[in-house]
């Protein structure tokens, strides 16, 4: 039987990419459903989209890619798709290596495949702090759920029904992907890793990006740490 | 007799009640989240009228002057308040995101009727 497969979009701004992001994924991933959810975009992401025949969600606001992402599962649970793959819309995701995840998801018994940069020794590997910060969380998780994921921060993505139904009744808000492993943890859902080539993001630098950078080492510090306390449905 | 900052503690307490009740009245206070407020009103206005009471718990904290504890139960107040008002607005976001989230899914299905009817 035929998987029905849904790849979802979260997408900000993203004009100058969503075009070839929809392009590759049709030529690598061609039977699957394309979905962007245009997280409240202020150019035209949601009109290019479109034209290029991916199906649209547009949020009245920006609302974080959290809530983005998880809107992207509620449309996927309510349609009863078998798996669903999160891609970034800036195109630092490779849709080449989307069926790699997906080969992963089916043959083995994990519930989420996740594309890690660190498996591969190529590619855009990203700057040394954000690195050391990266390998910080992998090793935080690992003392708190005794898996071992190498790019927990990674959200190129690919989930099974199950993780689907357990992830559109409630996503973290800001940075996620960290603390969705803790909560995939405590529901006792497996994940797994394939090694992907990540391109660096095209431009985006910001003045205030040690502000950002503490709060963001904070917040999903506090997040995880938090998350085992947490109770999950 | 009353002191002058018992007068004025007293004209407060009672100040905040009108303005209380008139916001209620008006409906631009819900009562709900004005319980706290006059929960903490009266025991202003309790307090400034008796002020033996203000004495004792004083002594029970050990705090010197009566007055002191009235402004540190002010403090303690706002302290709630803030907390409580922080609650009110997480509950609020999350509402607010399942809501917009419900929208846009149902427009998608709109758009999609809409195109199938053609």
């Amino acid at each position: 039987m035929e998987q029905k497969t849904l790849i979802i979009i979260p997408a900000y701004n993203e004009a100058a990419s969503i075009r070839e992001v929809i392009t590759g994924l049709k030529a690598s991933v061609p039977r699957a459903d394309v979905l962007v959810v245009n997280d409240g975009s202020r150019d035209n992401t949601s009109e290019i989209a479109r034209k290029e025949g991916a199906m649209v969600l547009d949020l009245p606001f920006n609302m974080g890619i959290g809530a983005a992402v998880q809107t992207g599962f509620l449309f996927a649970e309510q349609r009863g798709y078998d798996a669903a793959v999160q891609v970034d819309g800036d195109g630092q995701h490779d849709p080449a290596d989307v069926p790699a995840l997906l080969k992963e998801l089916f043959e083995t018994e994990v519930n989420v495949v996740i594309g890690s940069r660190y498996l591969r020794r190529n590619g855009y590997v990203s700057t040394i702090l954000r690195r050391i910060g990266i390998r910080f969380f992998a090793f935080f998780l690992f003392l708190l759920t005794r898996t071992y994921v190498g790019d927990p921060t990674s959200g190129f993505r690919a989930m099974d029904r199950e993780a689907i139904r357990f992830f559109s009744a409630g996503y973290p808000s800001d940075y996620p992907e960290p603390e969705a492993l803790i909560l995939l943890h405590k529901k006792g859902l497996k994940v797994a890793e394939v090694p992907v080539t990540m391109r660096p993001r095209s431009g985006g630098s910001s003045s205030i990006r040690l502000a950002k950078a503490c709060y963001y080492m904070f917040k999903v510090t506090l997040s995880v740490g938090m998350g085992m306390f947490k109770r999950v449905e | 007799m009353f002191s002058r900052l018992q007068l004025v503690f007293v004209g407060s307490s009672l100040l905040l009640l009108l303005v209380l009740f008139e916001l209620i009245r008006r409906r631009k206070l819900e009562e709900r989240y004005a319980l706290l407020w006059i929960i903490t009103g009266g025991a202003f206005l309790v307090v400034s009228l008796r002020t033996s009471i203000l004495d004792r718990i004083a002594g029970l904290l050990g705090v010197l002057v009566p007055a002191n504890a009235l402004f540190l139960f002010g403090l303690v107040f706002m302290i709630v308040l803030v907390l409580s008002l922080t609650i009110v607005l997480s509950a609020l976001t999350r509402k607010n995101d399942r809501l917009s989230q419900r929208l846009s899914l149902l427009q998608f299905e709109v758009e999609e009727l809409r195109a199938e009817r053609k």
